[in-house]
């Protein structure tokens, strides 16, 4: 197989344009390089929109280098995963946003994916909860659910499925509700509340309502579930 | 084909609601495994209930099976587990690679057609079938250039078929692509090929690329008149199910049912 692998070696290499072709427009290698970039721009340009966006005629050279790379998985989806891994570590440096607008827009494919039991409806002191699989949270450095690509801060936002809507909307939440999120992923529901209140130096009783009608809120939503014995 | 008789059709996301509440329904459905892996909530409860109401063949895309390297075995893993939740018993491949040493382009790349491949292939074709548990059916692909052949393809496929005891995805467009696209008499390549080892056939629609003078496998457009004689003639001779393809400008279900009508009916002069 000597030759075989050599020939197939060779078809790699003009793929990945390491091969100069002498007349792209009558080789017909250079349709297959273009059918291998149109499914890598297809694939990324659906999952990454906004990504797509900013990095404007640049994206073209980075998919070719992305290409000679190697993507490796053999899902399209979790190629543009990879992808994003990929630009992180080659333009991270150069655009601080990065992580949390590959974050925001794969993180919108992840929970498309996802399988989202509606069990929750009306929240009660007398149950305990858990965070379900049908939301994402994260405290942004930068505001690029907003189009914002350059006020630096603290940014919490929940991705989140609508059951009615069929789709994954994003929110803004306040700091609080994001460090409350955060202790409900190890703790009970009550033991949260004090340790959040703890923290923003706030009283527990005084918290009760307002954390009640927020746990409805995210029962209507699907973020957290009644935890069933 | 056990349970796999008459037209089916490429089962898209686009239309599955639709046909889930269609009064013209097909035989049966082929779809591609690994768009189902992972597939969006929204269309999770329609798909199970199709995959329990028909026949159902899997024609994957993923596989590369001429890849120099042995069988990604987490790959097949997956895929069987998909295969045996939905009880799938057929599943179809191409004759390609995709990935080489490790690296994906997400396309279906020529072979070199030589007999050290066809004994290449038959090994891995045994590997893939015993660690999926059933047989792999293999299609003969469309290709823009042959990288490197020391014979024709008809000739390369039937060794594949033979040396492997695989059977055979007659994809018709195929051949009729690669007939005109590298000169050779489309009839004459499938009265080579032996019925008996035709499991099932494909058509679909293709483009013509007129700068290169140049047709493309594409499944985006209607199947053409030549296709359409084309799998009329194959008929006479190769009695198999039929389906048809459309992955790319996928047309709703109302649509797509004229196309299959007339497959029902060029499937039923022939009978």
């Amino acid at each position: 197989m000597k030759l075989e692998t050599a020939v197939m070696q060779r078809f790699m290499d003009i793929l990945e344009n390491r091969e100069e072709l002498v007349n792209p427009l009558l080789n017909r290698h250079q349709v297959y390089r273009d059918m291998v970039y149109h499914r890598f721009y297809e694939t990324l340009t659906n999952i990454y929109p906004i990504l797509t966006e900013q990095l404007g005629d640049e994206l073209e050279e980075l998919i070719i280098e992305f290409q000679k790379y190697g993507a490796r998985s053999y899902l399209l989806s979790d190629m543009a995963f990879e992808f994003g891994e990929f630009l992180k570590s080659h333009k991270g440096s150069e655009l601080p946003y990065l992580g949390d607008l590959l974050w925001l827009e794969y993180g919108e494919l992840l929970l498309l994916k996802k399988e989202h039991p509606k069990e929750c409806s009306t929240f009660s002191w007398e149950f305990e909860y858990i965070l379900s699989d049908s939301f994402l949270f994260r405290e942004l450095r930068y505001p690029v659910y907003r189009g914002d690509f350059e006020s630096e801060g603290s940014y919490p936002l929940m991705l989140f499925y609508d059951y009615e809507q069929k789709g994954v909307y994003f929110e803004e939440i306040t700091p609080f509700a994001y460090k409350l999120l955060e202790l409900l992923q190890n703790h009970s529901v009550k033991e949260s509340i004090a340790a959040a209140a703890d923290s923003f130096n706030v009283d527990t009783e005084a918290l009760r309502d307002p954390v009640a009608q927020l746990m409805q809120s995210w029962c209507d939503k699907g973020v957290i579930k009644q935890l069933k014995e | 084909m056990r349970g796999i008789r008459g037209c089916g059709v490429g089962l898209r996301a686009e239309f599955l609601e639709e046909l889930a509440t269609s009064s013209v329904t097909p035989d049966w459905l082929e779809i591609t495994p690994e768009n189902w892996f992972e597939p969006s909530y929204e269309y999770l409860e329609n798909f199970e209930k199709l995959m329990q109401s028909y026949p159902v063949v899997a024609h994957g895309v993923s596989l590369s099976i001429g890849s120099i390297e042995a069988p990604d075995t987490a790959f097949l893993d997956r895929l069987k587990e998909f295969l045996d939740r939905y009880k799938i018993e057929h599943y179809s491949e191409h004759i390609s690679f995709s990935a080489l040493a490790g690296k994906q382009t997400y396309e279906l790349l020529p072979l070199p057609m030589t007999k050290a491949m066809v004994e290449h292939l038959a090994c891995k074709i045994d590997e893939v079938q015993d660690r999926l548990e059933r047989p792999l059916i293999l299609e003969n692909s469309s290709y823009y250039i042959s990288p490197y052949s020391e014979m024709r393809e008809v000739d390369f496929i039937c060794e594949v078929l033979e040396r492997s005891g695989a059977r055979l995805l007659l994809d018709v467009n195929n051949v009729y692509v690669n007939a005109v696209n590298h000169s050779f008499d489309a009839r004459e390549y499938i009265a080579q090929i032996p019925p008996q080892k035709v499991a099932y056939m494909h058509i679909a629609g293709h483009l013509e690329y007129e700068e290169e003078n140049l047709l493309l496998d594409t499944h985006g457009e209607a199947v053409c008149d030549d296709v359409w004689e084309l799998l009329a003639d194959t008929l006479k001779t190769h009695r198999a199910p039929v389906m048809i393809e459309r992955d790319n400008n996928v047309p709703p279900w109302s649509t797509l049912v004229k196309e299959y009508q007339k497959l029902c009916e060029v499937v039923g002069s022939a009978s």
